[in-house]
């Protein structure tokens, strides 16, 4: 039997994670299916629904605080998320489906350590950072270095993911993200890649993430420095990032195949993004 | 720290407070149909993917089938059952509309079709072709093809709210 405790201060949420079959619950998306399917090896869920501050979404001078309860929903329909953050918001309120995305949170997409995932691409364009609390304090990782590892392996025991700042781009700073997937945006990505770039060339920040390109969703270093020479080294970019793929083949596509959609994803993500930084769609 | 495995709830179901004694991991979608009765409520998938538990919580559309009641308590909830069930009573015009239109064959998601579509009239955006689509794309039918589900959503904001737009097809 499996029970459910919510509790409703950090130091009873502790006290309840020290057991060792014990899991932490929030949206629950990833969760609760395999629970009802009875593929969940544990006792004990832990709901973080009730602490303090679970809800929060608030902005200071230089970042966004995303807490752990923070939805989908809740964040797309956030107005400064349009404003600074305007891909991150579009993805937010387009994937999955209505019903997911009133549960499912921007955090939990992180912190399960999926290997196709739509929002991390993204984070890793806008340099988030998850801020991970324990009963002995707080530590922050970045969210291309929490995502290198499959699941909740960068988890220590007894930590729980309070939430995420996500800082303020520069006003210059663009970020456009294209996927291929098999049932349009109600299932996960084949392939998606985001690209980020500044305006001004040759640009200082260029993010190029991908998902589907490797086993984990992660950043081509390579690409991004072709970019940063300028918008007319494209094809050079592209044809980095093909090379460094090293897909995983499986039932939804060949590794030859994500390779080439990597390359198309891409070279439509940085057609936009070249465009908006020139001014065109503004 | 103990924990107890069942607890008294009070949930506020279709506009009615209803005590339930429920073991603390059961899903919405067990305690909604083997406690309350409220058999509207379908099992498809198990793994949040077919839609056919949507149920609306706080006026949003969840799935019952990866909610916990517990995480539902003191939270208004409603079911198809909350629009009308009884035959000889007049129809809500979601249901209607669905009626008129030839929206069900099998019927089976149905109820999961009509609260997102409940969801999305209500909350009063201005209704394209698009805009629906989007509204259902968590609820799959394998019947109809969805042409006349959509028909009938279009139909039934029309009736309810005098707005639908007949532009905007699926991108």
């Amino acid at each position: 039997m499996v029970l459910y405790a919510k509790p409703s201060s950090w130091v009873e949420a502790f006290e309840l994670l020290r057991g060792d079959s014990s899991v932490v619950k929030v949206g629950g998306c990833d969760l609760l299916p395999r629970y009802r399917q009875h593929m969940l090896d544990t006792n004990l869920i832990v709901g973080l629904n009730l602490l303090p501050g679970v809800g929060d979404l608030r902005m200071d001078s230089s970042m966004a605080w995303v807490a752990a309860g923070v939805t989908l929903g809740d964040f797309s329909e956030w107005a400064p998320a349009s404003e600074y953050w305007p891909t991150l918001a579009a993805v937010a309120g387009t994937i999955a489906s209505p019903a997911i995305r009133n549960a499912g949170t921007v955090v939990g997409n992180v912190v399960q350590g999926w290997t196709r995932t739509d929002i991390v691409p993204i984070l890793q364009a806008y340099d988030a950072r998850l801020v991970v609390r324990s009963a002995h304090g707080e530590r922050k990782v970045s969210v291309e270095e929490y995502s290198s590892t499959l699941g909740t392996g960068e988890l220590r025991s007894g930590e729980i993911v309070a939430g995420m700042e996500l800082p303020i781009p520069p006003p210059e700073y663009r970020v456009a993200y294209r996927r291929f997937s098999l049932r349009k945006m109600a299932s996960l990505p084949v392939v998606g890649v985001a690209v980020g770039v500044e305006s001004n060339y040759p640009s200082r920040h260029t993010r190029v993430s991908v998902t589907g390109g490797r086993q984990m969703p992660t950043r081509c270093g390579e690409a991004e420095l072709e970019i940063a020479r300028g918008a007319e080294r494209l094809a050079e970019a592209s044809a980095q990032l093909c090379k460094w793929a090293d897909p995983v083949e499986d039932c939804h596509g060949s590794a030859a195949f994500r390779r080439h959609m990597v390359g198309v994803m891409f070279g439509r993500a940085a057609a936009e993004v070249v465009r908006s930084a020139e001014g065109v769609d503004s | 720290m103990m924990l107890p495995d069942g607890r008294d709830v009070t949930l506020m179901v279709n506009g009615t407070a209803t005590e339930a004694s429920v073991p603390s991991g059961e899903f919405l979608l067990d305690t909604l149909r083997n406690r309350l009765g409220l058999l509207s409520v379908k099992e498809g998938c198990q793994s949040a993917a077919c839609g056919s538990c949507t149920v609306l919580v706080d006026g949003k559309p969840r799935l019952a089938c990866i909610t916990l009641t517990l995480d539902a308590v003191g939270v208004p909830a409603r079911t198809v059952e909350s629009l009308s069930t009884d035959l000889g009573a007049a129809m809500h015009p979601l249901q209607e509309a669905f009626a008129r239109n030839y929206a069900t064959q099998c019927g089976f998601c149905a109820p999961g079709m009509l609260m997102s579509a409940l969801a999305v009239i209500e909350s009063n955006t201005e209704l394209t072709e698009a805009s629906i689509r989007r509204a259902l794309s968590g609820n799959l039918c394998r019947c109809t093809g969805y042409v006349q589900i959509v028909r009938a959503i279009a139909d039934a904001s029309e009736r309810m709210n005098g707005c639908h737009d007949q532009g905007g097809a699926e991108e």
